[in-house]
Parts: C-alpha cells; structure tokens; sequence
C-alpha cells in the first residue's frame, strides 16, 4: 500500500511515487528513532537561551519537527480518495 | 475569596457555553447523530482546539509539573515529545480513516464499525465490555479532582462533597442540554484558557525568582538536584516505553468518536499540524515550572517537599509503609505551580489559575458523552431499542445515562480513596494502547477475522487485571507492561486472524 495518494502528487510517476513513499516512512521511522537522545542523557549543558536543559530544548525542538513532518504527510501523503463518499 | 469568585464565574460562562450558545433549534442531521456527533458538522478551529481539550486532563498542568519536581525535565520527554509525534500520527493514519468509515456507513462508535467490518454480534458486546470498563474510572476521577479543587481554590469554604457535587452538576447539564456541541464548545473555550495560562504563568513566575538562569545554576550547583537536569535516573528501555502510552489516544472512545464529528476530513490537516505544537505551549510551561520550583527552597511548603523526599531516599527498605506512603504524599509536587503563583502572582492571576485548573479537572464530559453514545448505539440501539422505540426515545435514553452515570460516579467518588483509581486510569492507558490493534486490524487488514478481535479484547481485559494486582508483572527487561502488551495484543490479531475464516468479499470491498 502506498501512503503517497495526495492530489498534489498525481502527476508523479508510479516511480517518483513509490520513492515519495519511501522518504516518507523513513522519515516517520527517523523522526521516531531520534525521541531516544541517548546523547544528551546525562548532559544538562549547554543550557539553551541561558536556562533550558539541552535535553528539554532538545525535545521542545522535536515538537516542532513532529510539526513539520506532520505537515509534510498532509502535503504529500494526504489521502484525498477518502473524502470522496463512493455512494453519491 | 477572588479566586473562588473566579471560579463560580468561570462555571457559570462554562455552563451558559455548553447549553445555549451554540443550541440548534432544529438539529442539522438526524436527532440522535445531531446529539452525539454535532451533526458530524463542527468546523475546524473547535475541532482542534476542542480534540486537544478532551485530550487535557488535571494531569497536564498539576501532574506533569509535579512529576517534573520530582523527575526533572525526563517529563517532557516521556510524555509530551512522544505525545506530540505519536497521537497526531494516529490521527492522520487512523482517525481519517475512522471519519471516512463513519461517513460512509453512518458508524457512531467504533463497535458499530467493528461489528459491521469483521460481520459479529455479541463479539462487539465483548469489547464495548472492556472499553466501558477501562473508561469509567476517568470519569470518577473527574469528579474527584473537581471537589478536590473547589475545595483547595475557595480555601475550605465548598467542602468536598459540595465541590464535587457542584462540578458533577455543571458537567452532567452541559453534557444533558448541550450534547457533542456543547461539550466541543466548552472544551474549546478551556483549551483557550490552557494556552493563556501556561504562558501567563511562565512569564509571572520567572520574574517573580528573579529570572530563569539563576533558578537553573542554582540547580546545577547542588548535587541533591543537579540530576534532575538531566535523564540519568531512568533508563532507556524505560524512556522508549513511554512511546507506547500515546497509541492510546486514538483507542480511547471518546477520541475515536470525536474524529467522526468533523464537517470535511481537512480539519484533520490542521489538527495533525497544530497538534504538536499546542503541546508544546502547554507541557513546556509546566515541566520547566515543576523543575524549577526545587531552586525554591527558602519557600516553607517546597522546603517541607524537599524534606520529605530526602527523608524519603535515606529510609530503609524496612520503614512502616503507611509512614511511607505519608512521605510520599508530603513530597508529592502536584501542588507546586499553584504554590509558585502564591508566592509571585497577583491575586487576580491565582483566580485564573483556579479557572485552569478547574478547566483541566473538568475533562471528563468527553467520557460521560462518549459512554452514554456507546450505550445507546452499542447496546439499546443494537439490542433492539430503536427498532422498537424510535430515534427520539434513543436520545433521551443517552440524556437519562448521562445522568446515571454522573450520580453513580459522583456516589463512588464520596466513598472509595482516589488512590484506587488514580492506579486504574494508570492501568487504562496500557489497556487502550494495547487495544488499539483493533483499530489498526479493522481500517488496514482485509485478512482480519472478529476471532482476532475477541482474542485481543479477552488478552487486554486479562493483562491489566493481571498488571492491576501482581507487580512487576509483565515489565519485561526493564520495559513498561504496556509494550509486551500492545506487541502481544498485535500478534494474536495477526495469529488469530490467519487461523479463522475471514468476513464475506463483500464487506471486505465495502472497507477498501
């Protein structure tokens, strides 16, 4: 099953599709993977902006990629099929 | 006697926003989908702000700063970052899925879907079965904290009956009159109130000590709280536990049902965007707060926590447990951003803060809305009761639930220690993370059976009373109960399913 299936890319290749469909799961499994920062696990410092811990700037910045990819899916993967009601 | 005035006033726009402000006077779809589903027609602001209300609970501004106080800033990692990736990637994954299935065949709880994908009767009874079960202590919780929190804001004036016999009420009649609008509406009025307070807080406390930076050097510098910096305490298997809880969102009922009330599946664009975002704005404020507020230690009530929690570390395995458990609940910090606004926030700020956390408390109308839809649809509907009665005697008997349930919770909640159901809602989580292979099973794999679906609701009702009452059970290498048991939950849907006889093609290419 491909994930890619937003209107914004029909016009892709079924080649550029499935490779659309990979960039995206590895992203998702990436995003995933880099919640366990075993590198600053033991770390307070730097302390971002004068007073945030690393690891909690670290994960206040994972938020905003959880954004960004978030709003990747929904440009690129969006399934529009399922908006259509198949009985009208 | 500000804040509490506050409040009530709070309660009253509460109450006037869940009945009459958005009231239809003829419903825009069928009576009972108009109740229990706003007519699937709520736009997308409400329901954003709204699905992440129903979301907050009185954890998220008292729990969390008090689990940072005594963790340190692992608490933003354990549950908001991973809640902030997970639940909008269920929602994106599996809620417009949901929405889409919901408007397709008219579903209005997820048994009514699973019933009709996997072609069984009394199987779905199973599960709405371990579903209510698993809900119900939310609900009682809700009360409690509500005439905990009347009672802590008005200094002792609303005793904890009235309190929680006053917030039952104002819940129970926005949920009776207002139904899924009211109860949206409410919701988005109390995530604006979240959003407000935690950067209000934020900015007051922080001058209030002086700034920030010299909060955290103070930390850094004694060995007692330099730790809390940083994540050495826990270990990793732990930390990666904690991505399972948020698979739990998307199973709750009162979650899945909620994703059926959007107008146009693009509301769930801006949600997934968003999502992420509003945890952060609102989890943020709080960790850093409760982790802060140990740099505090010339204020006498945060000195007496730090005290206790010493005393604590140094006991020895063979201390009384109820001295133990006395201990505990001197040091517990769930008070400690309350405490923190006395000490540097004006009056008029306390007051909102009394509005937040009662906003907070509140959030178990979704429960009580959902169960009551799950009732009338899975149980009187399916059994015969709107054949027989009609759509209109349907809706009435979802209004007399929601006041049964709110009588009985209220009852419960005078009598048994919280204790008990704080531990359930803990047991829950793991339960509906675990659940939610059904859902995955029944939206994305044609070869699922409703074999498959009673072996994993029966694996789910077995593993959290079994949890509930041996311990240590099923944490497994170092890891939480809920990650053996949402990877056994999958692999009986998969081993079940390819050992039983699939549903007809013809449903199958209903769910295509």
């Amino acid at each position: 099953m491909s994930i890619v299936a937003a209107k914004e890319t029909e016009h892709l290749s079924p080649a550029r599709t499935a490779a659309m469909t990979v960039v995206l799961l590895a992203s998702i499994l990436t995003l995933y993977a880099l919640h366990q920062d075993f590198w600053f696990w033991r770390t307070a410092r730097p302390l971002v902006f004068g007073f945030l811990p690393v690891a909690l700037a670290y994960h206040a910045a994972y938020c905003i990629a959880a954004s960004v990819l978030m709003w990747a899916l929904t440009r690129l993967a969006w399934p529009s099929h399922l908006e259509e009601d198949p009985r009208r | 006697m500000i804040p509490a005035v506050l409040v009530f006033a709070y309660l009253a726009i509460v109450l006037y926003i869940g009945i009459f402000a958005f009231r239809h006077a003829r419903p825009v779809a069928g009576e009972a989908e108009d109740y229990f589903l706003a007519g699937r027609a709520l736009g997308p602001m409400v329901f954003l702000l709204s699905l992440f209300g129903t979301n907050m609970t009185a954890f998220t501004i008292l729990g969390s700063a008090g689990h940072a106080f005594a963790n340190g800033v692992v608490t933003f990692g354990l549950m908001a970052s991973s809640s902030a990736f997970i639940i909008p990637l269920t929602l994106f994954f599996i809620g417009t899925r949901m929405w889409a299935m919901g408007r397709r065949h008219g579903f209005m709880t997820p048994v009514q879907m699973f019933r009709d994908r996997w072609e069984c009767g009394h199987i779905g009874t199973v599960i709405f079965v371990v579903q209510a079960a698993l809900l119900v202590p939310y609900i009682i919780i809700g009360v409690m904290g509500g005439g905990t929190a009347l009672r802590a804001i008005t200094g002792g004036l609303v005793p904890y009956w009235l309190g929680g016999a006053v917030v039952a009420m104002v819940v129970m009649s926005y949920v009776f009159f207002g139904g899924m609008r009211g109860t949206a509406w409410v919701n988005t009025f109390q995530t604006v109130l979240f959003l407000s307070f935690g950067a209000i807080a934020l900015i007051v406390i922080g001058r209030g000590m002086g700034g920030f930076p010299a909060a955290m050097q103070s930390l850094l510098a004694s060995p007692e709280t330099a730790p809390l910096l940083t994540r050495e305490r826990f270990s990793p298997l732990f930390f990666l536990s904690y991505t399972f809880i948020p698979l739990s969102t998307i199973a709750f009922p009162h979650i899945t049902i909620f994703c059926l009330t959007a107008r146009r599946m693009a509301q769930f664009r801006r949600t997934v965007v968003f999502y992420p975002l509003c945890i952060l704005a609102i989890w943020l404020p709080c960790v850093f707060l409760g982790v802060a507020a140990n740099s505090m230690r010339d204020v006498p009530r945060i000195a007496q926590k730090l005290e206790a929690r010493r005393a604590l570390a140094a006991a020895p395995a063979s201390l009384d447990p109820e001295e133990r458990a006395s201990l505990r609940r001197q040091a517990a910090g769930d008070d400690v951003v309350p405490i923190m606004l006395e000490q540097y926030a004006p009056l008029w700020l306390a007051g909102m803060l009394g509005a937040g956390i009662m906003a907070a408390v509140m959030a178990s109308d979704s429960q009580i809305l959902a169960l009551s839809t799950m009732f009338t649809e899975d149980v009187f509907a399916f059994y015969g009761g709107k054949a027989r009665f009609g759509e209109h005697v349907q809706v009435q008997t979802g209004r007399l639930f929601v006041v049964i349930l709110t009588i009985v919770a209220y009852l419960i909640a005078l009598r048994a220690p919280q204790s008990i159901f704080d531990l359930a809602v803990q047991y829950a989580f793991s339960g509906y993370a675990a659940l939610s292979p059904l859902l995955i099973a029944a939206l994305f794999w044609k070869r699922s059976t409703k074999w498959g679906a009673l072996a994993v609701a029966l694996w789910v009702a077995a593993a959290v009373i079994y949890t509930a009452t041996t311990t240590g059970a099923l944490a497994w290498f170092g890891l939480m109960p809920v990650v053996p048991m949402t990877i056994i939950s999958g692999a009986l849907m998969v081993s079940v399913s390819l050992i039983t006889q699939p549903p007809s093609t013809a449903t199958i290419a209903r769910y295509s």
